[in-house]
């Protein structure tokens, strides 16, 4: 290439590196902004599961006695076992595209779905611990209360 | 010639090089709303609901409704959260969970909680702190901002023309628009309020100076006339009563089942006919018509019921 014909293109050729730079900074600006909105998403998701979590654990058609929850969350076994019974769809406001099922050991592991709204979809999860109680022999069990969320 | 064509591929680089600037800002442009629209999308779902559902109780709305017959209600009324808060909580329920707990909570406090705990025979209700409420005659509503006015001085020395103003009317008398009381609030204040004529609620407003009803619904029990007062907006409190009583009727069906499947597993001992009183109790009550339901869940009976159960070491209703 002759010195002059480079110094045609030489002009052009910055314009070419500029806006490549130019386009490398900004996919870099978009795939950051994505991990950001991405991340905003997850939290949502996170405090939709752990508001479903908290209103199911105070709910009064599952909460113990006054007696049973002074000092911690506690759920009533046999309230459980009815509401699991129950027609859904007045709780479809608290909980949503939800599948919140109990799990507590007495003796064997046992489960029980409370509400099951769950859509078919990709799904997020959240545990918490706490007791359940048998008002029957006045037992407290330790119980895991997990909630399972449409978030397609 | 030649200078003419060099020329030429300069500017066809140009226009390449413009076209790949363009493209690449297009591209951006396109994942940037793309990537908005999911958020906004999913931010909307957590909002959404809520907000929809917390329009009956906030006391700011002015809806006018003159017949209550045909009545759409929008989708859980119950569901209450305040602004951008995602952690709603089940509120104003009127629900009966527990002998112990609140049955008032302040708008502002929505944010903030899970669930709270309702006394049995209580009702929740959510009151906003910049709203002023009066009771006009005697009155149970109980919190900072209620000024139970009986005299037009205490009525002209707590209400200002910017103040949001409603008003409970519990006194029986030829009407309320000639209720003197009323009558004595500066006619430069708007208010809103709810009057109890016998056996209904009489919903009205009062602006610019001209009164005139919004309607009324009839009367179940004192403690749902609360909730009036505080919606003060005839749609939102009977969609949040209907919805308030079919909740209740769920919570006590459950209470009867637990009781009948305890009664079911344990065997015969002092327990066994406090627990079938209860379940007799509790069977009755979930048969009844909705006034009568209403009027047997406020009842004493229920506490009573509970008290004795307690009192006994025994398995208790809720």
């Amino acid at each position: 290439m002759k010195r002059a014909q480079f110094q045609t293109l030489e002009p052009i050729l910055v314009i070419i590196i500029i806006v490549l730079l130019a386009g490398v900074g900004l996919l870099f600006f978009v795939n950051v902004s994505k991990t950001s909105v991405a991340h905003d998403i997850s939290t949502l998701h996170e405090r939709h599961l752990t508001a479903a979590l908290d209103r199911m654990t105070t709910l009064p058609e599952l909460s113990c006695p006054k007696s049973e929850t002074e000092n911690t969350y506690c759920i009533d076994l046999y309230k459980a076992r009815v509401f699991a019974t129950q027609d859904h769809i007045p709780y479809y406001a608290l909980f949503g595209p939800t599948k919140i099922t109990l799990r507590w050991l007495d003796g064997t592991a046992k489960e029980l779905v409370l509400y099951d709204a769950l859509q078919s979809g990709q799904v997020r999860a959240a545990t918490t611990y706490f007791t359940i109680y048998d008002p029957l022999t006045d037992e407290r069990l330790f119980a895991m209360l997990t909630v399972q969320r449409d978030v397609s | 010639m030649k200078g003419q064509l060099e020329s030429s591929f300069q500017w066809i680089f140009v226009l390449v090089a413009g076209s790949i600037f363009l493209i690449l800002f297009g591209l951006l442009a396109r994942g940037c709303v793309q990537a908005t629209e999911t958020k906004t999308t999913g931010l909307s779902v957590s909002t959404a609901a809520t907000r929809l559902t917390s329009l009956a109780w906030q006391p700011t709305l002015t809806t006018e409704v003159s017949l209550i017959g045909d009545l759409s209600c929008p989708a859980g009324t119950l569901t209450l959260t305040h602004d951008s808060a995602t952690a709603s909580i089940d509120a104003p329920t009127f629900l009966p969970p527990s002998l112990n707990g609140r049955s008032e909570i302040e708008t502002q406090q929505l944010a903030l909680t899970a669930t709270p705990s309702i006394p049995l025979g209580n009702v929740l209700y959510a009151y906003d702190a910049d709203t002023v409420y009066l009771i006009l005659a005697q009155g149970t509503f109980e919190h900072g901002t209620v000024i139970p006015a009986t005299a037009q001085d205490t009525l002209a020395s707590h209400i200002s023309s910017t103040t949001k103003t409603l008003v409970l009317l519990t006194a029986a008398g030829r009407g309320y628009i000639e209720n003197a009381a009323l009558d004595s609030i500066p006619a430069t204040v708007d208010v809103r309020g709810v009057a109890r004529e016998g056996n209904e609620m009489i919903f009205f407003e009062r602006r610019n100076g001209i009164m005139k009803s919004t309607g009324a619904i009839p009367y179940l029990h004192e403690a749902l006339a609360i909730g009036a007062f505080v919606s003060a907006d005839i749609r939102n409190f009977a969609c949040a009563r209907a919805e308030v009583i079919e909740r209740m009727r769920a919570l006590t069906v459950i209470y009867e089942q637990r009781t009948q499947m305890l009664l079911d597993r344990m065997p015969t001992n002092t327990c066994t006919q406090f627990l079938e009183a209860a379940q007799t109790l509790l069977e009755e009550m979930n048969t009844k018509n909705n006034a009568a339901y209403i009027d047997a869940v406020f009842a004493p009976e229920l506490p009573a019921q509970q008290s004795a159960l307690t009192y006994a070491s025994c398995p208790v209703i809720a």
